[in-house]
């Protein structure tokens, strides 16, 4: 099965934005299961005032959020998207940093894209030689993507890096378009993952309605 | 698995460490990463960074004194290299472990031999900096 990238916003890397790749990639509800058709009892249909979130969401909703997320994290280790670096990066979120992992996520996302617009710009060059400012580029991208726990573009970054090393240009171009293939996956399941956080903090922070 | 936080049992969690370490990296991501783990997880309230090499060995003649830096291999204006053999030019003691994504061995040991204490491969964990603010300590 294979769905089309999400449109515009979400990835915009290169030629990615101007081509549509088939990716084997399951939307949100096919991961979670979230938004099924069971019917919330009808007292709590009406919508929370804060958040226009539907009553029936509030507080069973965290808990089942929160369960998408595992189930989502779950998928992308199996997957080999994310090692346990994104683990470490956990640990490191608390209540005076409640947003840490999506704020260097988000830095990660603004130089990875940055770099593989260099990297293209790159091998796009005529007469492109200078391989080893495309393996500086590739040492940043194998050591940002690590930290933040990016298993599998790290591996495609390495392969790439050999590849510059070897004054390939065509592997180098094979591992250009892997290489954006990979980080457009990453990206899209991040946002994901971090959309549902949200959502679980907003469901988390209100409180169930008392019935009578 | 758990999404949230995890306590973790390093002894460094609790106790307000006055030691002082310096990130010499270039790379944005590493640098908030690094500077969270130590200022967040092992309370170093001393934790400065530096974009390149250069701005680290200008803090040192400026009397900066730090008892870790965690130099990145590869940087603009001075690389981790020139910076380490500058530093200890300089007379420079304090613990300089090297932190590199460099896959190439040959490179690794031409950082070793600028006068690192140690090199690490990238991502440094959480229990590697413990073990370094540990040999510190002792």
């Amino acid at each position: 099965m294979t769905d089309m990238l999400p449109a515009a916003g979400s990835c915009r890397v290169g030629l990615m934005s101007q081509r549509r790749i088939n990716l084997p990639q399951q939307t949100a509800r096919e991961v979670t299961g979230y938004g099924d058709r069971r019917s919330p009892p009808p007292a709590l249909l009406c919508r929370g005032s804060k958040t226009g979130l539907p009553v029936w969401m509030l507080g069973l909703g965290a808990d089942r959020l929160r369960a998408d997320m595992n189930r989502l994290l779950a998928l992308l280790f199996h997957q080999g998207v994310l090692d346990e670096q994104f683990l470490q990066l956990q640990q490191l979120q608390d209540e005076s940093s409640p947003n840490f992992v999506s704020e260097v996520v988000n830095i990660y996302f603004h130089e990875s894209e940055k770099l593989l617009r260099n990297l293209r710009g790159l091998l796009m060059e005529r007469e492109f030689s200078d391989y080893k400012k495309m393996g500086i580029h590739l040492n940043q991208f194998v050591g940002s993507s690590s930290s933040i726990g990016a298993k599998r573009v790290r591996n495609v970054c390495v392969a790439f890096r050999a590849a510059s090393e070897q004054n390939n240009r065509a592997g180098c171009f094979r591992a250009l378009e892997l290489l954006e293939h990979e980080y457009c996956y990453l990206k899209n399941k991040l946002h994901e993952l971090f959309q549902i956080e949200q959502q679980r903090v907003l469901a988390a922070g209100i409180r169930y309605p008392m019935q009578n | 698995m758990v999404v949230g936080k995890v306590v973790s049992s390093t002894s460094h969690e609790s106790a307000e460490k006055r030691l002082s370490v310096l990130v010499v990296d270039d790379d944005p991501v590493i640098q908030k990463i690094h500077k969270m783990m130590l200022t967040n997880k092992f309370k170093i309230s001393d934790t400065q960074v530096a974009e390149n090499g250069k701005q680290a060995v200008d803090l040192h003649r400026c009397g900066a004194i730090f008892d870790l830096i965690l130099m990145d291999m590869e940087m603009p204006i001075m690389n981790g290299v020139q910076a380490t053999m500058e530093l200890r030019a300089m007379g420079v003691e304090s613990m300089i472990v090297g932190v590199t994504s460099h896959g190439l061995d040959a490179e690794k040991q031409t950082f070793i031999g600028a006068g690192l204490d140690d090199c690490f491969a990238k991502p440094l964990t959480i229990q590697t900096i413990s073990s370094l603010l540990q040999l510190i300590a002792d």
